[in-house]
């Protein structure tokens, strides 16, 4: 595959552009106090409820009944109104898409491919993009400290490769370990195109990616382009849970925010940016685990556009053990607390860029505290309520009810996305058990940022020979 | 029994698990992760970075002007290689059996004898009289159908 050429080694320095803003220091301590300042008002709260209820004409028993109905009717107030919101956005969105086709450009661009330890899938990610069909790119892998084969694998790929409609420089950066982040960076650093197209080294890209992508940025607003993530190691109980959960739970939500083209997290898989956009926002950031997030977050604040291409598509491996999938999860969860809590003062400052950031910040906010400790309760009441009052037909209609809901929703995106129609059956179980899984694993996550107990990035075994 | 409790306590029974799993595999991650960790190295301000890249491509993709290399030491090349005496004479192998000294060579002067290379008999005609040599087809060229 190689073709004869002769390598120029150079020396450069790497600066870790950014420097964290993140107060590490006693953060643990200022929360801890919070927790047991908000605990003892609750306990302070629970006493006064109980000494002065017998003032009242209520019983215990009757104000733990009708506080729980009103609980469960708010969740399924929420819950409808969020699904029927990305439903009709969404919609909305492909609608848009479908009727609206943007002119195509090809700028030159970039990809950055950082790696860390790939070395079993390295080759099939870099023949996926030789396979673009786009004649304008070049390739830029940073080894970021890999301790396998990988260095070995990442140079038998530096050269002047075939691509398919022209020759494709691909350059190899090998450096210390210093994080993704810095990895991405460092290939920024590097590039000189005016568009650069971020991905993770165990993803490949579908042909068309750069094609699609860079017909948004004749918009000279839109600073990045978020592309699609799909599972590719399918065929297993896990893995394709999670694959109708890219589908239903994710590209809904970002299609969505596409409308109001405020997407909150270009996916560390794929995303394509101007080079501009980047600059403004001060690059990637290595304060928090979710760099996708925070640097998304940075380029809304700097006012630029994010917009959602669904042809765009990155086929990604998933976890395929429970142990990973609670490891990644742990980690995003996390990192994007960490992300909001940097972004946190813009959301009701006059600095804000527009009442669309605030919504946002204020969603992603729901979606990663508020959400998950609801659908907890929810299902700790049905436990409580079955052992206790015994078991009844409505625990049966509460997931029937939630059951039908995710059906449609599935439907709805697996026929929008043309996706199996085989992983509909999986939305049976969806919201009962592998939400749950998720949301246990999210608010435990949260209680762990809140306490400031340190982290460490997971990595997560690769798979080698994955087709999409 | 009726289908609905039936299912329900299905639906239980799932739900119970499914925390207890959760819980578990969690705990679990936690205990690996407590036993793999090691104390991290202080992080430097600069790091050093190696690229190895190839040479600018000819032609297709001249868009990213790619910064050539800056820090390579001059080589001195001369413009037409001169071994010693010493290096020349130490690269012959001397005569031998299985290195026999060259021959003269002697030109023919580009004529070469020739020897009959065709056989005359290697493209016959199929007649009514069986294979025959073309030169002796007497009909040949005349009409066959009438």
């Amino acid at each position: 595959m190689a073709e004869e050429s002769k390598d120029l080694r150079k020396e450069i320095r790497v600066f870790p552009f950014p420097k964290g803003e993140g107060k590490e220091n006693n953060s643990s301590e200022k929360y801890l106090r919070r927790i047991i300042i908000s605990g003892t008002l609750s306990i302070i709260l629970i006493l006064v409820i109980y000494f002065t209820l017998p003032l009242t004409i209520l019983s215990i028993s009757s104000l733990i009944e009708y506080s729980v109905m009103v609980a469960l009717l708010m969740f399924m107030l929420v819950l409808l109104i969020r699904y029927f919101s990305l439903l009709i956005l969404s919609y909305l969105n492909n609608n848009e898409y479908t009727f609206i086709n943007p002119p195509e450009i090809n700028p030159f661009v970039s990809i950055i491919v950082p790696i860390y330890n790939e070395d079993k899938v390295l080759k099939d990610s870099v023949e996926s993009l030789l396979n673009l069909d786009y004649d304008n790119f070049e390739i830029i892998m940073i080894n970021d400290g890999s301790t396998d084969n990988t260095r070995e694998v990442a140079e038998s790929l530096v050269g002047i490769q075939r691509g398919k409609y022209s020759d494709v420089k691909v350059t190899l950066i090998n450096k210390q370990n210093a994080g993704k982040a810095i990895a991405l960076n460092t290939g920024i650093a590097v590039s000189q195109a005016d568009f650069v197209l971020c991905m993770d080294s165990d993803s490949k890209l579908s042909p068309n990616t750069l094609k699609v992508a860079m017909r948004h940025f004749n918009d000279p607003k839109v600073g990045a382009v978020a592309g699609n993530v799909k599972v590719l190691n399918r065929k297993k109980f896990l893995t394709d849970l999670q694959a109708l959960e890219y589908i239903e739970g994710l590209n809904m939500a970002r299609a969505a925010q596409s409308y109001i083209r405020l997407v909150n997290i270009i996916p560390g898989p794929i995303g394509v940016f101007r080079k501009k956009a980047l600059q403004s926002a001060g690059f990637y950031s290595d304060d928090t685990f979710a760099e996708d997030a925070d640097l998304t977050l940075k380029i809304m604040a700097a006012g630029w556009k994010v917009y959602y291409e669904p042809l765009a598509i990155s086929y990604t491996q998933a976890p395929s053990t429970l142990q990973q999938l609670i490891k990644q999860r742990y980690r995003w969860t996390r990192g994007i607390l960490q992300s909001i809590r940097k972004h946190k003062k813009l959301i009701f400052s006059s600095k804000s860029p527009s009442i669309g950031y605030t919504f946002i910040i204020l969603f992603m906010i729901y979606e990663a505290l508020i959400w998950p400790v609801m659908n907890i309760a929810t299902n700790m009441f049905f436990i409580f309520a079955a052992i206790y009052f015994g078991i009844s037909s409505l625990l049966f209609y509460w997931w029937a009810g939630l059951a039908i809901l995710d059906l449609v929703a599935a439907l709805y995106c697996i026929a929008v996305e043309k996706e199996e129609f085989r992983l509909i059956w999986y939305a049976i179980i969806y919201r009962m058990v592998f939400i749950l899984i998720i949301d246990i694993s999210k608010a435990m996550s949260t209680i762990e940022e809140f306490l400031g107990i340190k982290m460490t990035w997971g990595k997560l075994e690769r798979q080698a020979n994955l087709t999409a | 029994m009726e289908l609905i409790p039936i299912l329900s306590m299905i639906i239980l029974v799932a739900t119970i698990s499914t925390f207890i799993l959760a819980i578990g595999s969690y705990v679990l991650y936690k205990v690996r992760e407590r036993k793999a960790q090691v104390s991290a190295a202080p992080r430097p301000a600069v790091y050093q970075a190696e690229v190895i890249s190839p040479v600018a491509l000819s032609g297709e993709i001249q868009t990213a002007q790619f910064q050539p290399y800056t820090d390579v030491r001059p080589v001195q090349m001369q413009e037409t290689y001169s071994p010693s005496a010493e290096h020349q004479f130490a690269q012959e192998p001397a005569p031998s059996v299985y290195n026999p000294q060259p021959r003269q060579f002697t030109s023919t002067g580009g004529q070469r004898q020739r020897g009959k290379t065709t056989d005359e008999n290697k493209y016959l005609k199929y007649t009514s009289e069986g294979y025959v040599p073309p030169s002796s087809d007497k009909k040949s060229g005349t009409a066959k159908w009438k």
